[in-house]
């Protein structure tokens, strides 16, 4: 089947959708309210609730988003076959994925802008809170191990990344110091940065550096203790800023690469109800953590964008809109996945390397615009790379401080951000040199896609309580739910524990399986006090149209 | 002379579209913390002059009475900013 039709199913997906169930969600179900003054022009503190342009908050929201787990999820998906990795990416963003995002940053708009820790704590129980904490602490723990090994195994299987990605690293320091210190003029800085970089790329491909896993390893966790203890500005606000034009210069030069070259999809349809890694439910609809649905995005649309939207009428195309705009993402790296191997075999055989396969994939693309094979694969490479360590950034960064919250009171060292960093980066090289990646990934996915239950289930409580039909959100919860407690439980009880005791990686599999296991503990108690604070809604909401007809009649 | 006409299309309809989205994505969150640490210079400054309306006694009433005129408009912002209380969570979007 030729990639181009793909697209097809795209625009289905992505005008039906947005264009007509949202907007009903939008008008009848959440009934948005251009009068009603949001909390950024309720508080107005010139920083953090500040309104913003619709627009301006759109490319924020998707920069925030969007990352290498949309690519390298639908790459890992492919074993099933392109069909359930398409209509999985297309029914969940459909029905669940934009719904997700769009609900959790109305909630917190019509909450005074409250993140979803705080509701957690207001609307379900005191322990909610704590639960989504250790929720979010073992995502990222996990989305360092998966991501760490991705790009370990990235830069020493291709010897034209090393040099590129020094430079970039040196590139980060150099404008940090241009814009923060010597106040250099903006747009000379972007030009100088944009042009070492991509010289850099190019530079790549002639000056090939032969790394060992081992000590790319150790250069990654270096990379991550300095983006948690340097100040924001001197490091990783300039990284995320220099290298997104490698990722957006990659993301539209594959599309272009894609219409052009429009070759046909040479991996098998539909391979089968179970393959390797195990059954086709629940585990494809964890596998797949981005650009179906995320529990990430909740977070960061309860944040960020629910202070700063100016106006409600703006929360449909900037949080439902990102969301569709990160499945597009999603379907290119499906297009571009599928048609880069010639067997399915060729696929299976390089499944452990994501990178090598998106390589192959968008290289090929690229290639169909003009560039050269070598700068191209140096190209594919670089832009998942520079995604993939952009969230490294952020987790160590973040689990430096969720450490302290969690643990701060009762472990007085657990304060100081060198030794928390470390114990991440311990815990992290840990599980990468010992656990299995393909499980690491399914758990990943598997705490994103709990966090995206628990944001499910506060937007069903939020429409309970406002009495609003709540159907839209309780459904996708209760499948959000059944489907991750069951990808946990199999893969913890199925594969990780049968290895680890057959004497595969033993410590890094029994130390996977701890982690799902407890992640299946914490949800089931997330359950029981949902279904607490449910009922308790639902009786507040027959007490108050009793006393209504009462006072009626 | 007419003001060029690609000056006028880059502020007005589908091109003003295109640059704000790029400009979220690609300056927005640097701009963003360009202004934190702006703001919390001044905040700091706000607190040294008018500490006491957030209950820290501090009292420099003679600079606080002679800038006041032009501090008066931030005052709600840097209360508002200070006493807020702050979650966890919202480091996600950094």
């Amino acid at each position: 089947m030729n990639s181009l039709l793909v697209l097809v199913w795209w625009a289905i997906v992505v005008v039906i959708g947005y264009w007509v169930y949202a907007r009903h969600v939008a008008n009848n179900i959440f009934q948005v309210d251009p009068k009603r003054a949001t909390p950024a022009k309720m508080y107005m503190d010139g920083v953090d609730f500040m309104p913003a342009n619709k627009n301006v908050l759109f490319g924020f929201q998707l920069n925030s988003i969007a990352g290498a787990a949309p690519i390298i999820g639908p790459i890992v998906a492919l074993q099933w076959g392109w069909i359930p990795t398409l209509l999985w990416l297309g029914l969940g963003v459909f029905f669940i994925g934009w719904f997700q995002d769009f609900s959790s940053a109305m909630v917190s708009i019509r909450n005074d802008g409250q993140t979803f820790g705080a509701l957690g704590y207001k609307l379900i129980s005191p322990r909610a809170r704590k639960i989504l904490l250790t929720f979010v602490y073992f995502y990222l723990l996990l989305i360092a191990c998966a991501f760490g090994h991705v790009i370990t195994r990235g830069i020493s299987g291709n010897p034209s990344l090393p040099f590129p990605l020094l430079v970039v690293v040196g590139v980060a320091f150099l404008v940090g110091h241009m814009i923060y210190r010597a106040r250099t003029n903006i747009l000379l800085t972007t030009v100088i940065a944009i042009f070492l970089i991509f010289f850099s790329i190019w530079l790549g491909t002639k000056w090939q550096i032969k790394l060992s896993y081992n000590l790319v390893l150790i250069c990654i966790l270096i990379f991550g203790y300095f983006s948690s203890i340097l100040p924001v500005w001197r490091f990783i606000q300039p990284y995320n800023y220099s290298s997104v034009y490698v990722v957006y210069f990659g993301i539209i030069a594959g599309v272009l690469g894609i219409i052009v070259g429009h070759k046909p999809m040479t991996l098998p349809a539909f391979t089968g109800w179970s393959t390797k890694i195990g059954p086709l439910w629940p585990l494809l609809f964890v596998t797949i953590a981005c650009g179906a649905i995320s529990g990430w995005h909740s977070l960061v649309s309860s944040t960020a964008t629910s202070r700063q939207i100016e106006n409600e009428l703006d929360v449909r195309p900037v949080a439902g809109g990102a969301m569709f705009a990160e499945f597009t993402i999603s379907i290119i790296a499906v297009i571009v996945c599928a048609t880069a191997f010639g067997s399915m075999a060729e696929y299976v055989k390089n499944l452990s390397n994501p990178v090598g396969i998106f390589v192959g994939g968008l290289g090929g693309a690229l290639k169909s615009l003009g560039f050269s094979l070598s700068f191209s694969k140096a190209m594919a490479g670089m832009m998942i790379i520079i995604l993939a360590l952009t969230i490294i950034n952020l987790v160590f960064r973040f689990m430096k401080i969720a450490t302290a919250e969690l643990l701060g009171e009762s472990i007085g060292i657990a304060k100081n951000p060198h030794i928390a960093t470390i114990v991440a980066l311990i815990i992290t090289w840990i599980l990468v040199k010992t656990g299995t990646w393909l499980y690491v990934w399914v758990l990943f996915g598997g705490a994103n896609q709990l966090m995206a239950g628990f944001a499910l289930l506060l937007i069903t409580l939020y429409l309970v309580q406002k009495s609003r039909n709540y159907k839209v959100a309780i459904y996708p919860m209760f499948f959000m739910y059944a489907t991750t407690v069951s990808a946990l439980f199999y893969t913890a009880f199925f594969k990780l524990i049968p290895a680890g005791f057959a004497g595969k990686k033993v410590f890094g599999n029994l130390f996977a399986a701890a982690i799902a296991i407890l992640l299946i503990i914490l949800a089931l108690i997330l359950a029981y006090d949902g279904y607490k604070a449910f009922k308790r809604f639902k009786e507040e909401t027959v007490e108050v149209s009793t006393t209504t007809q009462e006072v009626e009649a | 002379m007419p003001y060029p006409l690609w000056k006028i299309k880059m502020k007005t309809g589908f091109f003003k579209k295109i640059g704000d989205i790029l400009k979220g994505m690609l300056f927005y969150e640097y701009t963003q913390s360009l202004y934190l640490g702006k703001k919390s210079k001044e905040d700091l400054f706000n607190l040294i002059l008018y500490g006491q309306l957030i209950g820290i006694p501090i009292f420099m009433n003679f600079y606080s009475m002679k800038l006041m005129p032009y501090l008066v408009k931030e005052i709600h912002e840097w209360r508002f900013r200070i006493l807020r209380e702050k979650d966890i969570f919202e480091l996600i979007s950094d």
